[in-house]
């Protein structure tokens, strides 16, 4: 099943096709999104619980969480998931993410046409429960050597920042509507995710994948304004930068640069 | 990912969930070991979910020629 009146052209409608076709029978987006969330929600509960008479600067963990959690999103996503390996890891995340969900959501049509296209975006399920894995050293060394609280907010926020950017990475590629439009953050990640899937600006240009505070910090964004203005640019193209370089090739991989004159970024898809 | 790795994320799981237990009886929180035996099992369920899904990938040169 596709979308009807899709602006899409045909390679993206029949590599959409061929994927699905190979996805298993029994695969079901409710069922993945539940692995994802509802545990994901279950862990950040289950840790909360244990919080006891939380000091001041120990909420403090939380924005440090946060925003280090984006920086490795940013870095992860700039450095590896563009970036072309020949082999192991680094392969297989250029393919998956490169190779293949830029080629199944594009700038034209960055939407799933039902629940089944959900795989495409959401993590494998077995993400979460290595990330809780992997944070589970530090939380106990900073429980030990900070204070409980802290550990337990370490691993609360851990999570919280992975299903923040789940979250609005699915939302950056459900249809328009009256919430997605409207909510802050919201509408802000889905215009900057939107201009970042032109196959013409995706190397290098709106790398923070849903949240643009680390794009604003090194410059790649496609925007010309302030912190706030980035965080809360909503829909509005009025902000975008003139001279956008349009390079579908990897940044370092190219000889010279070359500089194009600017086509605006798209605005988030409105059907 | 393959079915060797995932059972050394499942040892592991295993063994974050004996701290867990530990940490708790230490805490006082006995009342929350309900919550972490549960949490541990949805965890290994997410590890193993889903798993048949993860076919070969699909590049744009390869979806072309089928």
């Amino acid at each position: 099943m596709e979308i009807h009146n899709s602006p899409m052209n045909e390679r993206q409608r029949r590599y959409r096709e061929v994927y699905r076709s190979r996805t298993s029978g029994w695969y079901n987006g409710y069922v993945h999104a539940f692995l994802i969330f509802g545990t994901g929600l279950y862990a950040i509960f289950f840790f909360t619980m244990n919080l006891s008479e939380v000091l001041w600067w120990e909420w403090l963990t939380i924005p440090v969480v946060f925003l280090g959690g984006q920086w490795v999103e940013y870095y992860t996503h700039r450095f590896l998931l563009h970036r072309p390996k020949k082999s192991g890891m680094g392969r297989l995340l250029y393919v998956r993410h490169t190779l293949m969900h830029h080629q199944f959501f594009t700038a034209e049509e960055p939407r799933y046409a039902n629940h089944r296209d959900w795989r495409v975006t959401l993590f494998p399920p077995f993400t979460l429960t290595i990330a809780t894995l992997m944070m589970l050293p530090s939380a106990l060394v900073a429980g030990w050597v900070i204070s409980g609280n802290v550990g337990w907010l370490l691993m609360a926020s851990t999570i919280g920042t992975y299903l923040f950017y789940e979250v609005l990475h699915f939302l950056c590629h459900v249809g328009d509507n009256w919430f997605v439009r409207h909510c802050p953050i919201v509408n802000t990640a889905r215009r900057h995710h939107t201009a970042h899937h032109n196959h013409s600006i995706m190397m290098e240009t709106n790398m923070s994948i849903v949240f643009p505070f680390w794009d604003w910090v090194y410059g790649t964004s496609d925007l010309d304004r302030g912190l706030i203005g980035h965080l809360f640019n909503g829909y509005s193209t009025k902000h975008i930068k003139k001279d956008l370089r349009q390079t579908a090739k990897t940044p370092h991989l190219l000889p010279h640069v070359s500089k194009a004159s600017s086509k605006p970024g798209p605005e988030p898809a409105n059907r | 990912m393959p079915a060797s790795k995932k059972l050394v994320f499942s040892a592991l799981l295993l063994i974050a969930g004996v701290i867990g237990y530990l940490i708790e009886i230490k805490t006082g929180r006995e009342d929350l070991l309900g919550h972490l035996g549960a949490l541990v099992v949805l965890l290994m369920v997410g590890l193993w979910a889903l798993s048949p899904v993860d076919r070969e990938e699909l590049t744009p040169a390869k979806a072309r020629r089928e």
